[in-house]
């Protein structure tokens, strides 16, 4: 008997009502008026794999460019234009939003809630975010796509040496992604601080739960910082200021700055998320609690903080004064304590359990031979001697690779593994699994270890093709081959999944046997999540205390969900949710307008904010709530705000 | 499931004010956010400073005190009856609630009709030289939130005139004030940094 029946029998829930009050809208419409937090994280997951395949495919152009020494298969501007998109496209349209959309997917039901706390600007952070993905590829397929790298560097992406309107692409694409980033990392800090399950004190945070709330802080520390410097660029480059531009007393060097103070807790950003699935995979497959839950939970805190101290290391051959590259070399060198005392926490968990080697397992295991390899380079570059000779080579660009693929995106493909079943209700194919894992795998290793040799022998990143005198030829084909197999490996992934959604057997509430309350829901979830908020007694209620005493008489005709204190979780009060609206799509789309506009004329930023004010209206304005009288008679539901 | 330590929320209220409330947080990590960016622009602003002798360059005329004086203190005054506002929200008087929010929008557009006189009295534009880039960015945005609360705050008043007060308003109220000192208390380091930093250089 699943929980929903057992309550629906004990007569605590009125499951009719709940249904009603939580029902998304219908129709073609009702798909711009969707604020669940389940449509809108799988909407985020969904867009950004459609991103991640076009970067994947600009990378797969890259290397066939580079298989062979003076290839003619993409001319230099091109080449520019895809190795910009490609890292564009993997940083801020792939690796955070599909981070983001996990948390808003399976935040509020790991901490036994309904919705996000703000489930309006959910949906905005959504259209913003697909509508700066959508403005981003539109200039690539005008051939306006930018092409000063990912990182746009001044001079080069100012206005004296990128005339045209490429770097402002790039920039405003950035103001819109960051944006729909801050309102996720606000909604789900609010979410995780105020709306947990009644009993769910800081010592029984889910460890993913940690992870989206040390990732939302830095996003919220972090992102401004390149709102700012796009901003700024955007100004240099359409009304003639100076920021960047050392004729008039600017300073290329503060874009530098300035962008890795965001560029450098960005990687953090995306691998923080990826650490907090790992703990729940492992702890899952090892069918023991998660050793050293506190050490855990302080390590990623640490990495959150020393994070914002390590951007220097990006600029190590810029001429910085010796001390503060030394500074610097000390904190990124710092940043592999806590790094390691983790993965000593999650070997340890496997060692002492009693693990099975289910699939997700084994992309923790393939993350954690990935990464050391990635972090040792690390701890290599922190050292300055060692940076300068290898900068801007692609020793670089396989560290890198190492720590992103390895370090977010293999976990999070071991991620989607685990939580699929709860999402779609089926199960992915284990043998199909095995074999993506495998191909991935192996294409990963192939493709990126020997961009490390190739960077020791001095080839230069970011350049189109190469003499055949360097002897760089063999070993270039080498990691091309292993691009096609790594690809191919991605390829049976998402045809497992996509299969599986449809085909795949019937997963049940808790097919892996997890820890945690979101397995104690029907999968997939209903719309209200729970119909009865569990009360949480341990830190892992699904084996402690599979039948748990539950919140009652929150009231099921409206969407109301129950706000407790931020320490102990002990109920403060009921808090009613709005339902679906069209205002944030609409807000959305003034929004847009305005920014796109900017680009070419400045004035549009005061019409874009004038045509918002209509939807801002819209949304802020007080609509009838049900008089509490008419409620008790049972005809007031109608009125939902 | 036993019944046996259910917890029964139905005695809870239905509205949270301060600290409790979800959205009252939701406007302190905006503010987070928003400060941020100031702090950024404003260490920015000292990192191109360290490049040069003379600050602002010899060339520029740094602006005069009085005036950005006097509108600071009116910006200031203008959180009394912010405040006063608010706290008639909470008690419920309604009258109370509409003199002070029209107070504060009156004294909020003096302020922002002085900040164009400010604009118009700058000797530099934005594209004289790093100086001029830095002052503008700064007061640029800062009377970009200004005006923002500021509408916010009409918007405010208007459902309080057209609609009854009930707990949501009330909380909208307190919310749209709290942005308000925040506006207020911004200007005060970045007045410090572009009229009486500059004006002591000299």
């Amino acid at each position: 008997m699943t929980p929903t029946q057992e309550a629906v029998e004990r007569g605590t829930v009125d499951l009719s009502a709940l249904d009603r009050s939580w029902a998304p809208p219908q129709g073609l419409l009702g798909w711009f008026r969707q604020v669940n937090h389940q449509n809108i994280g799988k909407r985020y997951i969904v867009t950004a794999f459609i991103f991640f395949i076009l970067g994947g495919i600009e990378a797969l152009l890259m290397r066939l460019q580079l298989a062979q020494p003076q290839n003619r298969l993409l001319n230099p501007d091109l080449y520019n234009q895809i190795f910009t998109t490609h890292g564009s496209t993997m940083m801020f349209l792939f690796a955070v939003p599909v981070m983001e959309g996990m948390g808003v997917y399976l935040v509020p039901m790991m901490v036994g809630t309904r919705n996000v706390a703000f489930p309006r600007l959910n949906a905005f952070g959504y259209y913003m975010y697909l509508f700066g993905g959508l403005f981003l590829y539109a200039g690539v397929f005008l051939h306006i796509g930018p092409d000063a790298g990912w990182f746009a560097y001044t001079p080069l992406s100012g206005p004296l040496y990128d005339p045209g309107k490429r770097t402002d692409f790039w920039a405003q694409m950035i103001t819109f992604t960051e944006m729909s980033a801050l309102v996720v990392a606000v909604e789900l800090i609010v979410t995780i601080m105020k709306m947990r399950a009644p009993g769910m004190s800081l010592n029984r945070i889910p460890m993913f739960v940690w992870a989206m709330f040390i990732q939302s802080f830095m996003v919220m520390f972090a992102m401004p910082a390149v709102m700012a410097c796009s901003g700024m660029l955007l100004f240099d480059r359409s009304v003639g200021t100076h920021f960047f531009n050392p004729a008039e007393g600017g300073d290329p060097m503060l874009w530098q700055h300035i962008f890795w103070f965001f560029g450098h807790p960005e990687v953090y950003i995306i691998f923080v998320p990826a650490l907090g699935m790992i703990s729940h995979i492992v702890e899952t497959f090892s069918r023991r609690p998660i050793l050293g839950y506190t050490a855990l939970v302080l390590s990623q805190i640490a990495t959150g903080f020393i994070g914002f101290g390590l951007w220097v290391h990006h600029m190590f051959a810029t001429g910085l004064p010796q001390l503060g590259e030394s500074f610097f070399t000390a904190a990124s060198m710092m940043i592999a304590i806590p790094t390691g005392v983790q993965i000593f926490c999650w070997i340890a968990t496997i060692w002492t359990g009693r693990p099975t080697l289910k699939i997700p397992l084994l992309y923790i295991a393939g993350f954690i031979a990935i990464f050391v390899i990635g972090g040792l380079s690390g701890v290599m570059i922190a050292s300055v001697p060692l940076d300068l000779q290898v900068h801007d080579t692609f020793f670089i660009v396989a560290h890198f690779h190492y720590v992103l693929i390895g370090g977010a995106v293999v976990p999070l493909l071991g991620g989607i593994y685990f939580w699929f079943p709860k999402m779609t209700g089926r199960m992915m194919n284990d043998a199909v699994g095995t074999l993506s894992f495998w191909l991935t795998f192996i294409g990963f290793n192939i493709t990126f270890f020997p961009m490390h040799i190739l960077g020791l022998h001095g080839m230069p990143r970011r350049v189109y093709t190469y003499l055949p005198q360097t002897g760089w030829g063999d070993l270039n084909l080498l990691a091309t081959c292993g691009a096609f197999i790594l690809a191919i490996g991605f390829i049976v992934f998402v045809l497992n999944a996509l299969s599986a959604s449809q085909n795949g057997p019937a997963a049940g509430s808790n097919p892996w046997g997890s820890s945690n309350i979101e397995w104690s829901t029907p999968s997939p979830p209903p719309h209200y999540n729970f119909a009865n908020i569990p009360v949480i007694r341990g830190r892992e209620p699904m084996w402690t205390d599979p039948e748990p005493p539950v919140v009652t008489g929150l009231d099921d005709s409206r969407r109301e969900v129950l706000v407790t204190n931020t320490l102990d979780a002990e109920p403060e009060h009921r808090y009613i949710l709005p339902g679906p609206t069209i205002w944030p799509f609409l807000l959305a789309v003034t929004t847009t307008i305005g920014f796109i506009g900017t680009v070419f004329q400045m004035w549009w930023g005061v019409w874009g904010a004038a045509l918002s004010f209509i939807p801002l209206v819209g949304w802020f304005w007080p609509r009838e709530r049900p008089r509490p009288d008419l409620l008790e008679s049972g005809c007031g539901s109608g009125g939902i705000e | 499931m036993t019944a046996e330590g259910n917890i029964n929320v139905a005695p809870l209220p239905t509205i949270g004010f301060g600290s409790r409330a979800p959205l009252w947080w939701g406007q302190v990590y905006m503010m987070c956010i928003e400060g941020t960016i100031f702090v950024i622009l404003v260490a920015s602003y000292f990192f191109v400073r360290i490049g040069f002798t003379h600050w602002p360059p010899p060339s520029v005329i740094p602006p005069a005190l009085g005036l950005p004086t006097f509108n600071i203190l009116l910006l200031l005054a203008s959180v009394i009856p912010m405040y006063l506002a608010g706290e008639a929200a909470l008690k419920g008087e309604r009258g109370k609630v509409i003199v002070n929010m029209m107070l504060n929008i009156v004294m909020a557009l003096g302020f922002l009709f002085i900040r164009l006189i400010e604009f118009n009295r700058f000797s530099f534009k934005w594209t004289t030289d790093i100086y001029g880039s830095f002052v503008w960015i700064i007061v640029g945005l800062h009377t970009m939130h200004a005006i923002a609360d500021t509408v916010q705050s009409m918007v405010v008043l208007l459902i309080v005139l057209l609609k009854r007060v009930d707990e949501k308003q009330l909380l909208g109220i307190k919310i749209d004030g709290l942005y308000w000192y925040f506006v207020v208390g911004t200007w005060v380091p970045l007045y410090l940094l572009v009229y009486v930093y500059p004006n002591l250089q000299k």
